[in-house]
């Protein structure tokens, strides 16, 4: 790895995505479930389907931090790489395990594999869900310390914003429960991206692709939060061209 | 028999949840495992006797650094990351708990090379970890082919891995307690006791796959040629960790 | 592996507990005496109590992994 000049640029870097990624993270579609739940309408088939949808996302992650591991040769990067990554990995699946036992314990399906047969616990390609699976996945094609930059700095902001609001404002104590457990977790992964930016990304080539690929990774998991608000809400799925979300790069 | 393993065996291999066919193909198994886990025993007894006699801290880094390079971070996430991939999206509501069971070996794996590289950094062999990027004997794998099978169970059957947690992950289970039985070195002793629970988690993982999901002959073929693989007299020996040349 | 057995003989008595350090906890669902499986595949000495007598479960005491108390698995 090329020696860097200066820590200025990079430590830049991770502030800006951060920056970024908070502004994104102010306003989402899951504003709408939240103020739907204050408003006393969340019936048990609304948090089935939000519990479904967000274990369908989380379990078909084993699938891109496999494919993201197979990616790491031996000494690629120092060891707390390692650590931090197999510490997330097994997070994700904590919080996978959290959402199929909260559907459980309320027993709104009888079984883990009745949850499987569900339409609601259904994973299909020709969906958001699909579309933000599939680009996490892609990020495999590049170095660690970018994907991570993608992902931590960029989605991740995001989807703590949404949980922090959810685990204070839902009605539902349990719910909340859930949600307020997972922050830890999910704010020790931001700040394990802003250290690896910090750390790693050293050429322009990076610093660039790392911006480019944090707007499109940001910009498909907005697209699953909107599905995924709309299945909850018992809305029509989105139409061609009603729905976008700012992509840009600069 | 030797004691270390009698008491395994009782406390650990004999009770059973289950019945039926893959229960009794785990019992045919362990008694094909048998001879070569007391022969394990035995020899990990004589590692740490001879490490003990050599009247020097060597031995202490020769552990540290083998144990480094079986289950260092990145040869851990290598390694347990083969597991997840190895279930297809269709099969996952058969076998999303392996899927959840390696999520957490890789933290356990991980966690593993973090104490050899405890043992290296106490014992004073080493300032730094990023240290042992730079040794040999700290990146070398013991037996590659050991490696490279786990690496091909996605191409082979989900409960192909099995084999090698039920037969290597006791001899894990066996090393550490015939090596804690000898050394009373307080590095040896803190790394070991503090992943002797998660191997012998790892060993139950096996026990528990074959007796849950390993019920059809279609199911068992896979797994019964891991361990013909495993129990070949060029089987793969015990990593220096516990004792082993390698 | 508690976790695990439970759930694959569809008892799901042990939960993911809904707090940071994420402990498993088996909840009011678990069965025991009538259904011991868990402790059969469970590694930490010492980690499963019975409540009435306070002796400890792991590893499992003999009268609980008997023939008829073992869950039957068929193909």
């Amino acid at each position: 790895m090329p020696a860097s000049p200066s820590a200025k640029p990079r430590a830049a870097l991770a502030a800006q995505l951060l920056q970024q990624s908070e502004q994104e993270a102010a306003v989402t579609p899951m504003d709408a479930v939240i103020e739907f739940a204050r408003a006393g309408k969340f019936t048990n088939d609304h948090c089935f389907r939000l519990l479904a949808r967000l274990w369908t996302l989380k379990r078909m992650l084993y699938y891109v931090y496999g494919g993201w591991a197979q990616g790491i040769n031996l000494n690629d990067y120092p060891p707390g790489v390692a650590y931090l990554f197999g510490k997330q990995t097994y997070d994700e699946s904590t919080q996978e395990m959290q959402y199929c036992d909260e559907i459980l314990r309320r027993r709104l399906v009888p079984t883990q594999r009745a949850l499987f047969a569900h339409p609601y616990g259904q994973f299909a390609i020709a969906t958001r869900t699909g579309a933000y699976i599939f680009c996490l996945r892609a990020l495999a094609n590049y170095p660690h310390h970018i994907r991570i930059a993608a992902l931590n700095l960029g989605a991740k902001v995001i989807e703590l914003s949404w949980t922090e609001r959810f685990a204070k404002l839902l009605p539902d104590e349990s719910l909340c429960a859930v949600f307020h457990s997972q922050l830890a977790e999910t704010r020790s992964h931001i700040l394990m991206g802003r250290h690896q930016v910090e750390q790693y990304i050293h050429k322009d080539i990076d610093i660039e692709l790392a911006k480019r690929l944090c707007v499109e990774t940001k910009r498909d998991y907005l697209f699953f939060l909107e599905e995924t608000a709309r299945f909850v809400l018992g809305m029509a799925a989105e139409k061609a061209g009603e729905v976008t979300v700012q992509a840009d790069i600069d | 028999m030797h004691a270390i393993l009698k008491d395994f065996l009782d406390k650990w291999v004999y009770p059973t949840g289950f019945t039926g066919p893959g229960v009794d193909f785990r019992l045919r198994q362990t008694e094909r495992c048998l001879p070569l886990w007391d022969k394990l025993v035995l020899q990990a007894l004589k590692a740490a006797e001879t490490d003990l006699a050599s009247g020097s801290d060597e031995y202490k880094a020769a552990r540290a650094r083998g144990g480094y390079a079986a289950e260092g971070p990145f040869m851990s996430l290598k390694q347990m990351s083969t597991q997840i991939l190895s279930v297809s999206t269709d099969q996952q509501p058969k076998y999303i708990d392996l899927q959840r069971m390696r999520a957490r070996q890789i933290w356990d794996e991980v966690k593993h090379g973090q104490l050899h590289a405890d043992v290296m950094l106490r014992g004073g062999f080493i300032k730094r970890e990023e240290e042992l990027m730079d040794d040999p004997r700290a990146n070398t794998q013991p037996k590659l082919s050991y490696f490279g099978m786990t690496a091909m169970f996605p191409h082979i059957h989900p409960l192909a891995r099995a084999g090698q947690h039920y037969y290597n992950e006791s001899m894990a289970c066996l090393g550490i307690t015939a090596t804690l039985s000898v050394i009373d070195d307080d590095l040896i002793r803190h790394q070991l006791h503090s992943q002797s629970a998660e191997e012998l988690m790892h060993f139950m993982e096996g026990k528990y796959q074959i007796d849950a999901y390993a019920l059809t002959p279609e199911d068992q073929k896979p797994i019964e040629e891991v361990f013909d693989f495993l129990l070949r007299p060029w089987a793969p020996e015990p990593s220096r960790a516990l004792g082993g040349a390698a | 592996m508690c976790y695990v057995v439970c759930r694959e003989i569809e008892i799901n008595a042990v939960v993911v507990a809904p707090s940071s350090q994420h402990f498993l906890e088996i909840d009011e669902r678990c069965t025991y005496p009538g259904c011991t499986v868990c402790l059969m595949y469970c590694p930490a000495e010492g980690s499963i109590v019975e409540t009435k007598t306070g002796r400890s479960m792991v590893p499992p005491p003999q009268e609980v992994w008997t023939e008829n108390k073992r869950w039957p698995r068929v193909p």
